[in-house]
């Protein structure tokens, strides 16, 4: 049964939120289009386009330095945009008549869980793929080789291929915490409040700099990599996200097997 | 005929946030029945079908559905059928295929049998046009079919007349005098005091979350 309705929870987003799915893809590559395009100049390849287009500001050292993550906060924000729309539609449309057929509070929420980590998989799966087309496309170049453009401005000493890589997966990793953190609220909270909550919690990171916020982790210039002295490592980030959803998790299956469906 | 109690309400009451939504609900359901529930709106009779099905567990008292306690023994009842609001279908699915994405979950009934319910309710299961095309009482035979299309024991309607014309309201009041005969259990909650005397065994006159009043109707052309 728990398999029939993760199945039927991910076809049901992935049919509910196409037009939302379709045009956020269209946004990103739209976007990777344009960076790729003043790039493009500079002897880039994708590799920068990622760097550039998903890249923070790095550590706050100056308040009058504050510049705003705006790629960064968009796609955060858009994400939690779709899993939220989605989870909100289907618990209050569709959750009685789910749960009537399923018959155990526990399955439904479960599903409901792998879900979540299903659906943030696709979508910075997507992400990536779509980055890496529409810049591939303006360069003309599939390599996600090292390039003059990454050699000259990005400081790091690792392969441009495993920095994509850090990049994507810590959006994932941050992406899988606060869409956690979203079921959980639901429970609790109307929908616009979870929204704006899980909204403000991801973005804090962009002002401070705590390793036990959830948005820092997509941040690679606070990485280790990039900051040293700071000693955010990618390790810390993955154990940080497994341990936060496994907790996030527990409390919200506690939660809902406790609460009314109205 | 099966006229075995079915459903049991024990002096059960729920209060949320301090406020009083069900006080003190006895009830004694039988099968091969239909009862019907009226009351304004805010009455309580939508919270009671919920408690009913477990959607919701009273604050004090207990349901029993076909003897099994709800919350203590299972969490929902073994077969229930429920028509609360308009299930959040596909726009972009058919009928059927919005039918059959429901009916996969539990896969008790094949195609065949989702198409005979669909048939049931007034609809053409072959039809090609999506739910976003559909009328507001078509939707509401849509859901009406997702609600018996698993032949459940127990059928729970709020308000099954809802944009049906007058055609789509006989026809309902055929098919659920047809699933009485079968020896289904029905509950109806609704605002039109005629239609639900015509249909009803008994009626249930609901109020600021309790039963004030309730009658036998009579009705013989059921029996």
């Amino acid at each position: 049964m728990i398999f029939n309705l993760y199945k039927r929870d991910v076809a049901y987003s992935l049919i509910y939120g196409k037009v939302k799915f379709v045009l956020f893809f269209t946004v990103i590559g739209f976007l990777a289009a344009m960076i790729s395009s003043q790039l493009k100049p500079f002897y880039s390849n994708s590799a920068g386009t990622f760097y550039q287009l998903l890249k923070d500001f790095g550590y706050l050292e100056e308040p009058s330095h504050f510049q705003l993550p705006a790629y960064w906060v968009f796609i955060q924000c858009s994400v939690q945009f779709l899993i939220g729309d989605f989870l909100t539609h289907d618990l209050k449309n569709n959750g009685r008549y789910l749960l009537l057929r399923c018959r155990s509070k526990s399955t439904f929420i479960l599903a409901k869980i792998a879900w979540l980590l299903t659906i943030n998989l696709f979508i910075y799966g997507g992400l990536f793929a779509v980055i890496y087309l529409a810049s591939c496309f303006v360069y003309g170049d599939f390599s996600l080789d090292s390039s003059p453009f990454f050699e000259d401005h990005v400081a790091t000493l690792i392969a441009p291929a495993e920095l994509v890589a850090r990049i994507v997966i810590g959006y994932l990793l941050t992406g899988i915490v606060l869409s956690a953190i979203q079921l959980l609220l639901l429970q609790f909270l109307a929908p616009a409040i979870t929204f704006f909550a899980v909204v403000l919690l991801g973005s804090l990171s962009a002002i401070v700099d705590a390793k036990w916020l959830p948005g820092i982790h997509s941040m690679i210039l606070k990485q280790e990599i990039f900051a040293p002295e700071q000693q955010l490592s990618f390790g810390f980030s993955v154990a940080y996200t497994a341990v936060s959803f496994v907790l996030f998790s527990a409390v919200t299956f506690m939660a809902f097997r406790k609460k009314d469906i109205r | 005929m099966d006229t075995a109690v079915y459903v049991i309400a024990n002096q059960v009451s729920k209060t949320i946030n301090k406020q009083h939504i069900l006080t003190d609900i006895n009830l004694e359901l039988k099968k091969s029945s239909i009862y019907g529930f009226r009351g304004k709106n805010g009455s309580g009779k939508t919270m009671l079908f919920r408690a009913l099905c477990g959607l919701i567990l009273p604050t004090e008292g207990t349901v029993t559905i076909g003897g099994v306690v709800l919350g203590k023994e299972a969490s929902f009842p073994e077969s229930v059928g429920v028509l609360i609001e308009y299930p959040g279908f596909l726009h972009g699915y058919t009928g059927f295929k919005n039918l059959k994405m429901l009916a996969s979950l539990n896969n008790r009934i094949n195609d065949d049998q989702i198409r005979d319910t669909i048939r049931l309710v007034g609809l053409y299961p072959d039809d090609k046009r999506k739910y976003k095309k559909y009328s507001l009482g078509m939707k509401q035979r849509l859901g009406l079919a997702q609600a018996i299309m698993e032949k459940p024991e127990l059928i729970i309607l709020d308000e099954p007349t809802n944009a049906l014309d007058s055609e789509g309201i006989e026809k309902l009041k055929q098919l659920l005098l047809n699933l009485k005969a079968e020896g289904k259990c029905i509950l109806i909650a609704s605002h039109d005091k005629e239609e639900l005397e015509y249909l009803s065994d008994e009626i249930f006159m609901m109020e600021n979350g309790k039963i004030i009043d309730h009658y036998i109707t009579g009705t013989q052309h059921n029996e």
